[in-house]
């Protein structure tokens, strides 16, 4: 019998150059890391475990929140709609446990509600709420938020790169250089969810065993984020016994402290900065309509005394910008007049709704309800 | 829409109060990866004014004033250099060669030393009664002068020892000195090693990229997750105002030992690996120095450029061990306190220095017993190793807490406190971060000894490599200081 001899394969002296030149292991890590970082640190991560891990209340345990939000938007069902409320602190006032049932049966309601989300978050936020394909995108906003500094703090929460671009472009070429390390580090943060997330991770993971307690002579700080800020106006200033009046009264208001939100409304101011915030959410709502998504703006109310302390017509400037992106981009804009009236009690201090909370969310859910009736501008 | 007014947009950007292009900035990560874009581009020779530009780009970025010190230490050197090749005379060469040594020191004296010298003497002119208004010039220490001041030194007294000969092409001689990758804290090249790299054609490979990516990975590891997370606990015990126990300091010191050496070791790994992407060998600046025995083998691998400089440069010219015992005692004493002066100008980094050396003079005079020592079975050489290890560990440490002290006083001060009270309780709630923070590199150098092979990594398996290589970056983009924390050698 022949047996035939066996077949060897040899592979040239160039392919063999070539396969000991090629970093497989690296290759192997890249894949390796973008597998972790996408799947472990996207919405549909065990954000729950980190939850469990953090300390407490805070503003990283918010972006953990945002993430569960996000991921309970993804998982709804086909024939639910997709709605995603946006704003800052004073937008965890709204509450979709209070919205009426028959609504919740036909849309699920994600609120992305923390400190810092500012109008650049809300840029950034463009590319998620389009990748969970949502219906309705509800951005709580007033004066507040358009007229105080721009303070973006790399790396918050979300990242997008259409997001950056906008800043560079809205900016100009002397701006992007001066803050360039700012636009390298959002850079990061959109092309890596391991450095976006970097300080939830730190204080889920880290700040236990590296922080070096020996009670306080020497402590540990465990914030590595800096903010940058792009400063604000000069707010009028009140005489001294103004002042003392209005912090005698603002003391029994809120006996649990005032001076960190009457500092923030009383940088509420028209400037070069406004511009700049406007610009952005400007860009964030071109976005969402040209994708074909709802948008509405719902003018988020500070309390009576608020409204004292920086220049009312200010208000003026917002409702303006609002109505010109209601005509521009269809925008459903609910200004505060057709929201229920708010009054002293409703607020926690000066700026964040407490016993108001309901009001606020019947005004979101009509306004949702409201649109997703409307079936042309939309995509389902 | 209007566009916001540029000047009245103001940026409260607090990571700008950082210095520029560190190796562990994004800055720097961007600026890399456009400069070795380009390289890879580009014929030889362009190669190498494109990396002088580079390097120029990146001294400005730190301060642009001080390009121009850098240009006239580039200048002198490359014309003194070529005037001692040509010249025949003796008196003529050995002048040319002063007229180097004395305007490089001269500059670095100006800038580094000026104001340290003015105050030592006004106060001890004080101590004996006479009041001197010291005059200060208070100037800015330009960063990485003692580097590539001896880095320049360095080639010109080697063309006058007749050891090479001098480049005749100033660009590329100017690429030696300002080389990025090097230029602020070393390794300090030797003319005779980078020159010829420059001039040939190099060659930017997978396996050279590979390599230097491993390096650039570890350096940064090392650097910003071992180094910067152990900062505080050191800053803290360390700070004038600490009243720290006895176990506290102690800790601290050994915090401290693993920080200064992931700090300095982590950035000559990040420089050799760049450089080495870019198709250059950088020298090698450490290796294993706390597995050292002895403290003359603790300084053949800890900053092995400056140690040799010093060597070749220094104690060699006092003499070296050419003329008996006490003479080879006295040069290594001075060797040592100038390389302590080298490292700052203050009286701790000289007391540093004369530890060092009194260190090396012990271990010279007791030689001969440390090695009947280890005469014997081989588990009491094991034995004895490992204790010699342990001993000279211990005397470093004992060094870095001078070293690290803002004063003489201030580390008197702190030594003082083991002689207090010892509440093991309070330090032993830092054990655990110590252990986590250098279990990583402990578990590497105890690897890398065994194996007798630094790059340990890659002679792993595949898998294990990749591995080792993702969670690294993982933990270094999520556990590092993203802001770069200056690197401690910066300072010098």
């Amino acid at each position: 019998m022949r047996v035939s001899a066996p077949i060897v394969t040899e592979r040239s002296p160039r392919a063999q150059r070539l396969r000991r030149g090629l970093p497989f292991a690296g290759i192997l890590a890249i894949l390796a890391v973008y597998t972790l970082d996408t799947l472990a640190l996207g919405p549909r991560g065990p954000w729950q475990t980190v939850d469990g891990l953090l300390p407490g209340p805070g503003l990283e345990r918010d972006i953990v929140i945002d993430q569960q939000e996000l991921r309970a938007l993804l998982e709804t069902p086909p024939d639910q709609k997709r709605a995603l409320v946006v704003g800052s602190s004073r937008a965890q006032s709204f509450r979709p446990q209070l919205i009426r049932s028959e609504l919740r049966h036909s849309v699920r309601f994600g609120r992305i509600a923390h400190g810092l989300i500012a109008p650049f978050e809300i840029d950034s936020l463009v590319d998620t709420a389009l990748a969970i394909d949502t219906d309705v995108v509800v951005i709580l906003l007033s004066e507040f938020d358009l007229n105080r500094p721009v303070f973006i703090a790399p790396p918050v929460s979300f990242g997008s790169f259409a997001a950056v671009r906008d800043l560079a472009q809205l900016g100009g070429p002397a701006f992007s250089y001066e803050h360039r390390l700012l636009l390298f580090r959002l850079s990061a943060a959109c092309a890596l969810n391991s450095y976006r997330y970097r300080d939830v991770l730190q204080r889920a993971f880290a700040d236990k065993w590296r922080r070096f307690e020996l009670g306080d002579p020497f402590p540990r700080p465990t914030r590595v984020s800096h903010p940058n800020q792009v400063e604000g106006g000069t707010p009028t200033p009140l005489s001294g016994a103004d002042q003392k009046n209005l912090f005698s009264r603002l003391g029994q208001l809120f006996p649990g402290g005032y001076r960190s939100t009457f500092d923030q409304i009383r940088s509420v101011t028209r400037g070069p900065h406004a511009d700049f915030q406007r610009g952005l959410v400007r860009r964030a709502v071109a976005r969402l309509h040209a994708a074909g998504v709802a948008i509405v703006i719902v003018e988020t109310p500070v309390h009576p005394l608020s409204v004292t302390l920086y220049d009312t017509s200010i208000r003026d400037d917002f409702v303006g910008f609002a109505s010109q992106l209601v005509s521009e981009f269809g925008v459903v804009f609910v200004a505060l007049e057709d929201s229920e009236p708010y009054v002293g009690e409703d607020f926690g201090d000066l700026v964040h709704l407490e016993r108001g909370a309901p009001k606020l969310t019947r005004t979101i859910e009509t306004a949702v309800a409201e649109v997703l009736r409307v079936d042309s501008p939309l995509r389902r | 829409m209007a566009r916001p007014r540029e000047q009245a947009v103001l940026m409260c950007d607090h990571s700008n109060s950082h210095p520029r292009m560190l190796f562990n900035s994004l800055e720097f990560g961007f600026f890399f990866a456009l400069v070795f874009g380009v390289t890879l581009l580009l014929p030889h020779r362009a190669q190498n004014r494109w990396l002088l530009l580079a390097s120029y780009v990146f001294y400005a970025a730190w301060d642009w004033r001080f390009l121009g010190l850098l240009a006239l230490s580039t200048t002198i050197d490359y014309w003194v250099a070529r005037a001692i090749h040509q010249a025949v005379d003796s008196k003529y060469r050995r002048a040319l060669l002063a007229t180097s040594v004395v305007s490089n020191l001269g500059i670095l004296g100006i800038f580094k030393y000026a104001d340290f010298f003015g105050t030592s003497l006004a106060r001890l002119l004080g101590t004996l009664g006479v009041e001197l208004q010291p005059f200060l010039l208070e100037v800015v220490l330009p960063v990485g002068i003692s580097f590539y001041t001896f880095q320049t030194l360095s080639y010109t007294i080697d063309v006058y020892r007749r050891r090479m000969a001098p480049t005749h092409d100033f660009l590329d001689f100017a690429l030696f000195v300002s080389f990025f990758p090097q230029l602020v804290a070393g390794p300090i090249e030797r003319a005779s090693r980078l020159l010829p790299q420059i001039g040939a054609r190099r060659k930017v490979t997978m396996v050279g990229i590979q390599g230097g990516s491993w390096l650039i990975l570890w350096g940064l590891f090392k650097k910003v997750v071992i180094g910067d997370n152990l900062a505080p606990l050191i800053d803290a015990v360390f700070a004038p105002a600490a009243e720290p126990y006895a176990p506290e300091v102690l800790l601290a010191t050994y915090a401290f030992a693993v920080q200064i050496y992931c700090d300095f070791s982590g950035y000559t790994d990040i420089a050799r690996g760049l450089a080495q992407c870019l198709g250059f060998e950088l020298m090698l600046n450490f290796d294993l120095p706390y597995l050292a025995r002895n403290p003359s083998e603790f300084w053949r691998r800890w900053h092995i450029s400056l140690s040799t400089w010093l060597r070749d440069y220094l104690y060699i010219s006092l003499g070296g061990n050419r003329h008996g015992r006490w003479r080879t005692y006295r040069n290594l004493l001075l060797t040592m306190l100038l390389g302590g002066l080298w490292h700052g100008a203050a009286w701790h980094f000289v007391a540093w220095g004369g530890y060092h050396g009194l260190l090396l003079g012990v271990h010279r005079a007791c030689r001969g017993a440390l090695d009947r020592l280890t005469i014997g079975s081989a588990t009491r050489q094991r034995a004895v190793h490992l204790l010699s290890t342990l001993f000279t560990f211990h005397l470093v440490c004992l060094g870095w807490l001078l070293f690290r002290a803002d004063s003489l006083s201030h580390a008197l001060s702190l030594v003082g406190r083991f002689g207090g009270p010892w509440h093991v309780g309070l330090a032993s709630a830092w054990l655990l971060p110590l252990t986590v923070l250098a279990g990583p590199l402990l578990l590497m150098q105890l690897a890398q000894a065994k194996s007798g092979k630094l790059n340990v990594v890659q002679q792993m398996p595949l898998v294990l490599r990749a591995a080792v290589y993702a969670g690294l970056f993982l933990v270094v983009v999520v556990f590092g200081e993203d802001f770069g924390r200056p690197f401690i050698y910066f300072q010098f």
